[in-house]
């Protein structure tokens, strides 16, 4: 060290041999401040705590919690000397990491050329900086890092199991641990997986796809949760009882995985710590220094399990980062009290306590929207008992006299979505939005639309009985305007009832199955015969039009009667789906020159390369005239694993495909997707649906019950270390809910609209959590007092 | 009050050098559609060929590390390992959904798998230090062009997986050490390092250099010869040029933060030279006739390959002029990474322009180029490239899709499915994914 670091690796982990010669933290920071603002005093403590030290950031949002992050990166490696390929980074999804990496590389060489640039540092600290290769920094997701351990330490001959594709995974679930296992019909199992599915019962949606889907989550939750499989098994005396029944489903299905020498998500983190314990890791962890870890709060047991791993071979030199108030996907396994609790399970794991650090200087939001935010994430006592102990509320930097916060509630749907289109119109195509504290007009420059978000529940276009949502109202009352904003909503929109997928999928059906004969014989779920009959019949619309494209008519005819075949000629005996399906592509040009259709065109893709995954015929077309049986199975398993999902509305488009969000859209999201974003203006709807207090609307305003995640907690967790929780499912789904909406809340720079129907106000007669009801009363605290400014 | 704008997103983009690079030169719509697009190709006949080679090269490298640690024997093995490793390779990628398009391309891959491994692999496997080794750089982009709206983008990184890097020893003896030391000019007791990159493709013909007709092909003209060459653009890679750029890249990349105890340089081996079949050999003897190869045999052996004619068994070359014809030098230089990294940025730059005129409301085909070449006839997007549909081969062939039925009886008459060629002998290309 040049000038001693005041923070030296004394009464910490690892003892490694640092390089004499770094950067002093002086230097480092001075550094750091001519490229960007000065760091406020709690992101200076995180980033300036020793580099092997156990370290828990927790911070609220817009508190500049990845600048911490890649800051404290920078300073390991340039003040600590802790070489890059040494530091390993992981976050939450792969964008994420995208985007941290981005961070790392640009601040890092940011940092390198001013402290280069620095007069006075010692020749021997110059070369030391020269030296640093930033670009082997580790980054990614925990499971590509993970793989490519496996992957590169691989000894000969050993497997290299490929990824299953979640849907595959789902799909072999279904057909091997459910079907063909023999549990279809079993009522024991059933009874279980309906007091998962719904907690009074209820069989609304609980079909043959649902309970796979369950079983599929009960195997994820047991990987996890670390749960002691066979002792919860064993827990059930009869050995014909249900949790037998569902491991007998889960042997099936992971049979069927390796038969395929598949790997799920799950399998692949449990292998990998696997690896790490048996040692075959060892050349890579030897390696690793110091681990930071972004959005903890959304990490499993078996992840921390594998953090801990990788961490205690050098001395317990991790960094998290998170914040409990933030924490979404416990439907996906994630168990925030590992972020919460942090500090006292570092310490029963290495004998130490880690540090805490709170981030507390909102630099995203106007002062009126940290106020609200502060003071709707603090009103529920019973909340406030499971947050991160101590933490503190979020300081306020924004402008102090910004707009306050608005509401814009109304009779019902329709008149809703006229007012908000109106609003934004107004801001960004007209002379501007009129709202109480003035005039709101769009950067004449370089405004626009993609400035503001809508942000709901659920992006849904459409309700469970086509009623259509307010997302789609809001497109289609955008859409009449004189000069049209058009609506980025790829997520909501059904891909059933898009026009390309529609047309293309129903040509696709004409060739494959032109009499619906094996639409019939097909296991399908109860509405996609429905849509892909509508399908068929468009794609019949088009062909019948006065003006089709040359040469599809004779094309698809050719397909339709392909088992007649043409005296003289021979079919194929097999084709790629994905041939015919590119074939017909072709014949709209249309469709290949537009970028955004080419996100409909890969969902299809997708299916088609999973079916290849989950079939034995590999999503190939046979045409055998000496064995129908066979040709029979190939178009009845295009039918179940392409063309359904697509119909069902199993299949998102993947929306990592865009290079950016198109700036002429007005964005509609779901809360999730908005995790981590930030918009000038942002439209959250907080009950546009909700038109009376109903059970069926109780969870996403006020829980009546838990959730299926829940339930699934309560159900496991008996035989995981994590153990049975003493939080009843209620009180954990009002927790949701609040972490939810304060995701919402958080996201606007300098406005913020809740919008809803009438009876969610405050003063209605709803109760909802995201209006100031709190769960032990029924009646809202902003009721006389409402928080924010009516429009 | 004038709304602020969200901020534009930062981000240092990443491009693997062959997976995204060389491949948006060799055709940027394919590129668009294939690799950002992420659409799987129906006919993955490079990709199967150019994967399984490596593939096998590198579990045959873990083999030999398995003999160092007394876990395996050492090589030469019993051919019953060589099939053990053809085989679990082979099962790997059908894992991927990586097959060979027929029976024929799957025997010419295992055969020459087996001869290289046979003959040259007991010397080379040992001189091989690390396989598949990830590298990964950064480089600065000119000037941020004011038409790169959506995203600010002042450096990229390069990311690419070298496939072997070897030390040649001072004083080391045997067949493949000459002739490493041959083809790379050193003096017989020299020794260096060596970043290795294998090509599942035969040496390619002078043809290819600069300067000369740039009939671009990734690959060894099975199909290209018939191929114009409408819309090759000065300085467009060649199967000659590109792996220059690729090697020296990673020559750079991989020594950068490493103390260099003696020199490096770079190689490409060819592994279809190991293991030549009929149509190697035709085209070899055309390149000798035409002075087109810049390996050509001498003497008895020049006399025999000129006398060859198709149908007869092929001549028997030597492992010492195989080796010389499979291996060839990448000087890795200051001046060669230089011209290598400019070629890129380039690169970089024209993606980066696209991606923002497809975000500003461009159309796919106005936006990315397409380049024919000798892959153009199992292209996915065939029928709707003009580009292609302007050579004479794609004049040649139906200009929409066609029903997948042939004349005749099963494995006989033409084929009418679009005109595909049926079964295209690998090529060069080396566009596995990275």
């Amino acid at each position: 060290m040049s000038d001693g670091s005041p923070f030296l690796p004394n009464h910490y982990g690892s003892s490694r041999d640092l390089p004499e010669t770094t950067v002093s933290t002086h230097e480092f920071l001075e550094a750091v401040t001519r490229f960007r603002p000065s760091l406020d005093p709690d992101q200076g403590h995180a980033i300036e705590l020793p580099w092997n030290a156990g370290v828990c950031i927790v911070a609220g949002p817009g508190t500049g919690k990845t600048s911490t992050l890649v800051l404290r990166i920078l300073k390991v490696i340039f003040v600590d000397g802790i070489p890059p390929g040494s530091v390993m980074a992981t976050t939450f999804t792969r964008k994420a990491a995208a985007e941290l990496r981005s961070r790392v590389l640009a601040w890092g060489f940011r940092l390198q050329q001013e402290l280069l640039g620095m007069p006075g540092l010692a020749p021997e600290v110059h070369a030391f900086v020269r030296s640093v290769d930033l670009n082997k920094a580790r980054t990614g997701t925990i499971d590509s890092l993970g793989a490519r351990m496996l992957r590169e330490h691989r000894p000969p001959s050993g497997p290299t199991p490929a990824l299953a594709a979640p849907y595959s995974a789902k799909a072999i679930m279904r057909r091997h641990g459910f079907f063909m296992a023999g549990l279809d019909k079993d009522p024991m199992l059933e009874r279980l997986l309906l007091g998962l599915h719904s907690a009074t019962r209820d069989r609304f949606g609980f079909d043959a796809h649902r309970k796979g889907e369950l079983l599929s989550e009960l195997w994820e939750r047991r990987f996890h949760d670390v749960v002691a499989w066979d002792d919860w098994v064993a827990a059930e005396p009869d050995p014909h009882g249900p949790r037998h029944l569902v491991d007998d489903a889960h042997a099936a299905y992971l049979s069927a995985l390796e038969e395929r020498n598949l790997v799920d998500y799950v399998l692949l983190q449990a292998r990998v710590l696997e690896a790490i314990r048996d040692g075959d890791l060892d050349p890579a962890l030897a390696e690793i220094e110091v681990l930071l870890v972004d959005e903890y709060q959304d990490t499993n047991l078996l992840q921390e399990q594998l953090y801990f791993e990788i961490v205690s071979r050098c001395g317990g030199a991790i960094t998290v980062v998170g914040d409990d108030d933030q924490s979404l996907y416990r439907f996906r396994g994630a168990t925030v009290d590992l972020f919460s609790r942090f500090p006292e399970r570092y310490d029963q794991r290495f004998g130490r306590r880690a540090e805490s650090v709170f981030l507390t200087f909102n630099y995203r939001s106007s002062a009126p929207i940290v106020r609200f935010v502060n003071d709707f994430v603090t009103m529920d006592a019973d909340y406030r008992s499971v947050r991160s102990m101590g933490k503190p509320i979020l300081q306020q930097t924004g402008n102090t006299d910004g707009h306050p916060v608005y509401a814009m509630f109304r009779a019902n749907e329709e008149i809703l979505a006229r007012d908000l289109a109106n609003l934004i119109w107004n801001i960004f195509r007209g002379t501007g939005g009129a709202l109480p504290a003035g005039l709101v007009v769009a950067d004449p420059d370089h405004g626009d639309v993609g400035d503001c978000v809508v942000l709901s529940h659920s992006p849904s276009d459409v309700k469970y009985d086509r009623q259509l949502r307010l997302p789609h109202l809001l497109r289609l009352e955008l859409e009449a305007k004189p000069s049209p904003v058009r609506v980025f909503n790829p997520r909501g929109e059904t891909l059933g009832f898009n026009p390309t997928v529609s047309v293309l999928g129903g040509l696709l059906l004409y060739c494959l199955d032109p009499d619906g004969s094996h639409l019939d014989q097909s296991f399908l779920s109860e509405d996609v015969p429905d849509v892909l009959t509508v399908w068929r019949e468009r794609a019949k619309a088009v062909l019948s039009l006065p003006i089709v494209p040359h040469g599809l008519s004779d094309y698809v005819n050719a397909w339709r009667n392909r088992s007649i075949g043409r005296p003289g000629w021979t079919w194929a005996r097999e084709t790629p789906g994905l041939e015919l399906f590119y074939a017909l592509v072709q014949f709209f040009p249309s469709i290949v020159d537009d970028p955004e259709q080419h996100l409909y065109l890969e969902a299809f893709a997708r299916q088609f390369s999973e079916c290849a995954q989950v079939t034995r015929l590999r999503g190939a077309i046979i045409t055998d005239t000496t064995n129908r049986d066979l040709s029979d199975r190939s178009v009845r398993a295009l039918i179940e694993n392409v063309l359904a999902p697509i119909a069902e509305r199993k299949v998102d488009i993947d929306e990592d495909l865009l290079v950016a969000y198109p700036r002429d859209r007005l964005p509609i999201m779901s809360i999730h997707q908005a995790k981590g974003l930030e918009f000038p203006i942002t439209i959250v709807d907080v009950g546009s649906d909700i038109l009376r207090a109903h059970k069926a609307n109780a969870f996403k305003r006020f829980p009546e019950t838990g959730e299926t995640a829940h339930r699934m907690e309560d159900l496991l967790r008996t035989h995981s270390t994590l153990g049975a929780t003493e939080r009843s499912q209620v009180n954990r789904g009002f927790d949701d809910l609040y972490r939810k909406f304060f995701v919402a809340f958080s996201r606007p720079q300098h406005i913020l609209i809740l919008a809803g129907c009438n009876g969610t106000r405050p003063e209605g007669e709803i109760p909802h959590v995201a209006t100031g009801t709190t769960r032990y009363e029924h009646e809202s605290r902003w009721r006389d007092r409402p928080p924010f400014t009516y429009i | 009050m004038n709304l602020p704008t969200r901020p534009t997103t930062y981000e240092i983009p990443s491009y693997s050098l062959t997976g995204d690079l060389l491949a948006f030169r060799h055709c940027g719509l394919r590129y668009r559609f294939h690799g950002i697009g992420k659409m799987p190709e129906t006919r993955p006949v490079q990709r199967w060929y150019g994967v399984f080679i490596h593939g096998c090269l590198d579990e045959a490298y873990r083999y030999y590390k398995a003999f160092a640690s007394g876990r395996n024997e050492r090589p030469p093995w019993h051919p019953v390992v060589l099939t053990e490793i053809i085989e679990l390779v082979t099962r790997r990628l059908e894992n991927q959904d990586l097959r060979a398009w027929s029976h024929a391309i799957r025997v010419a891959a295992e055969a020459r798998v087996t001869t290289t491994l046979r003959e040259a692999g007991p010397r080379l496997l040992p001189m091989i230090l690390q396989t598949e080794t990830r590298v990964t750089g950064t480089r600065p982009l000119a000037e941020d062009s004011p038409t790169r709206t959506f995203r600010v983008v002042d450096r990229y990184e390069v990311t690419g997986v070298i496939d072997a890097v070897a030390s040649l020893s001072p004083g080391s003896r045997g067949l493949v050490e000459e002739a490493m030391r041959s083809t790379l000019g050193l003096l017989p007791d020299a020794g260096t390092t060596v970043i290795i990159d294998y090509k599942g493709s035969r040496r390619p013909s002078l043809a290819h250099t600069p300067g000369t007709l740039a009939r671009d092909g990734v690959g060894n003209d099975d199909v290209g010869d018939t191929i114009d060459d409408v819309g090759l653009a000065e300085g467009q890679p060649t199967v000659w040029t590109s792996p220059e750029w690729q090697v020296a890249s990673y020559a750079d990349l991989w020594s950068a933060g490493r103390p260099m105890h003696q020199g490096m340089t770079g190689m490409v081996i060819y592994i279809n030279e190991l293991h030549p079949n009929e149509v190697d050999f035709l085209k070899f003897q055309t390149e000798i006739r035409l002075g087109l190869t810049d390996v050509p045999p001498e003497g008895r052996l020049l006399a025999e390959a000129l006398a060859w004619r198709r149908g007869n068994p092929l001549p028997a070359l030597p492992l010492r002029f195989r080796l010389l014809r499979a291996m060839r030098s990448i000087p890795v230089t200051a001046e060669a990474i230089r011209t290598a990294a400019t070629a890129f940025d380039s690169v970089v730059t024209e993606i980066e322009e696209c991606l923002s005129r497809e975000h500003r409301g461009g159309t796919m085909r106005e936006v990315w180029q397409q380049n024919p070449n000798p892959s153009c006839p199992t292209c996915d997007l065939r029928f709707t490239c003009s580009a292609f549909q302007a050579t004479s081969v794609g004049r040649r062939q139906f200009a929409t899709p066609r029903a997948p039925e042939h004349r005749g009886r099963e494995g006989q008459g033409t084929l009418r499915h679009g005109g595909g060629p049926g079964d295209p002998a690998p090529d060069g290309t080396d566009a596995r994914p990275r």
